[in-house]
């Protein structure tokens, strides 16, 4: 084998790291014990790897023990802790997760409705149905002319209802027991009354204009109301069971009942 | 600082003890981890001292190391050498923090300068067995080592201070076995160079 001086000198590191093969390092050795200048080459090299190799381990400035509370690290590291399995499985629930809230804000509407922010998805339901007329009564904001108009129909209402149960009773007067009728009557006279007193507190309340007082003396005359209505149907019941209603006018009485029975579930 | 030693003694004398502290730190046991520690902890220190010439950021990197390491322990495999993946965590935490280094350059700055203060806070050596450099000289391999670009820095690192074949420095540097050779001739090229004015008189 025949080389140069140059293609030994790149023999020498490999040399010192043990990196020739046999015949490499025979023609090397042959060749140092000629070649002055690459001899001397080698010799610092050697020398560069003994005194690398000779440098020393300082000892620890401290111990690095890892520590309970450091070795969660973030939920990234958490992450990362993880099997393969655990991996995928957390990344496509945060995925369909992600995509859930992107579509859900994608269809968010929100709008103003009567002055309160309305908030929903994709279409937004049509406007509640008007509310019952109860309801309607504690708008301060409405005017009390409005208020007094609903009130006056509510009133109507009601004194119509009372004159077809007056009329009622009138046609089946041959078939009720005195004792009966006279206490009907007083049951009737008592919604009326009532009806009077709603009326007037309902008128003195809108004088006040206070939704709260307005509410209060609404639902403790319609409480009241309800009372009465019962007691007249208890008593109509009653009359129907005991048969002191002559058959022809049962539909009539029937019919007053169930009328009775829906102004109750007002 | 004996105990110190025995304990470390007794710990690297057992191989097998070495896989049942890694299974049971996989499990969540930092205890058997710091075990681990104990055992590697002279080297990586070492390892992260010569590579960034600094004591302190040498023990920042080598604490991160372990941190790193403990945190992801899990992937480790044990058909692979635990130390090998534990010098590839010390290596990585090495470069990217040398590249991190401002203008680019991978000397510290000054650093001659600093070399001399730097060795000077260092504890004691540990006495060794073989050939004990003088303090200068050692100083002078150290500076010399600052010229090798990190990369090379890091395979001569693992050939000449931790004793690892070509095969496991192309495990931890994930680098065919030719690279690493390559890698190693051209910084043991710059060593000669940076130490060849001062071995000249041999």
């Amino acid at each position: 084998m025949v080389a140069t001086c140059r293609e030994y000198k790149t023999y020498i590191p490999r040399a010192i790291l043990g990196d020739l093969s046999q015949e490499e390092q025979k023609a090397l050795d042959q060749h140092l014990a000629e070649c002055s200048p690459c001899n001397r080459e080698h010799r610092m090299y050697s020398e560069t790897v003994r005194q690398v190799s000779a440098v020393q381990d300082v000892s620890v400035p401290r111990h690095f023990f890892v520590y309970p509370e450091e070795t969660h690290g973030t939920p990234w590291h958490a992450f990362l802790r993880m099997s393969r399995a655990w991996q995928a499985a957390t990344a496509s629930v945060l995925l369909v997760l992600g995509f859930a809230s992107l579509l859900a804000i994608s269809r968010l509407q929100i709008r103003s409705e009567d002055g309160a922010l309305v908030i929903g998805f994709g279409r937004l339901p049509e406007r509640r149905p008007a509310a019952p007329p109860v309801p309607q009564m504690d708008t301060s904001a409405l005017e009390s002319r409005i208020l007094k108009i609903v009130a006056e129909k509510s009133r109507q209402d009601n004194l119509e209802f009372l004159r077809t149960l007056r009329a009622e009773m009138a046609r089946s007067n041959k078939s009720i027991g005195r004792e009966q009728r006279a206490l009907l009557e007083q049951a009737i006279n008592n919604v009326e009354l009532r009806m009077g007193q709603l009326v007037s507190t309902t008128a003195a309340n809108l004088e006040k204009k206070t939704d709260r007082s307005v509410q209060e003396a609404y639902r403790k005359v319609s409480l009241e109301r309800a009372r009465d209505l019962a007691a007249i149907d208890n008593r109509m019941n009653l009359l129907a069971i005991n048969g002191e209603v002559k058959s022809t006018q049962t539909d009539a009485i029937l019919a007053t009942l169930l009328q009775v029975a829906e102004l109750r579930m007002q | 600082m004996f105990l110190d030693q025995g304990l470390r003694g007794s710990l690297s004398s057992d191989r097998d003890m070495e896989s049942d502290w890694v299974a049971a730190s996989q499990q969540g046991d930092n205890r058997a981890f710091n075990r681990l520690v104990l055992k590697w902890e002279k080297q990586i220190y070492n390892l992260t001292l010569r590579m960034l010439q600094d004591p302190g950021e040498a023990e920042d990197t080598t604490q991160d190391v372990f941190l790193a390491a403990f945190r992801n322990i899990r992937r480790f495999r044990k058909d692979a050498k635990f130390s090998t993946w534990l010098y590839r965590i010390a290596v990585n935490h090495c470069l990217s923090r040398l590249r991190r280094r401002p203008h680019g350059i991978h000397v510290s700055l000054d650093a001659e300068g600093s070399e001399e203060r730097v060795m000077s806070r260092l504890p004691s050596r540990d006495s060794h067995e073989g050939e004990i450099l003088s303090e200068e000289r050692q100083s002078r391999v150290r500076a010399a080592l600052q010229f090798l670009q990190p990369e090379h820095k890091a395979v001569l690192e693992l050939k000449f201070f931790q004793d690892l074949t070509f095969e496991e420095i192309a495990a931890v540097v994930e680098a065919p076995v030719s690279t690493i050779k390559s890698r190693l001739y051209a910084g043991l090229e710059v060593m000669r160079y940076r130490l060849g004015a001062f071995s000249s008189d041999i």
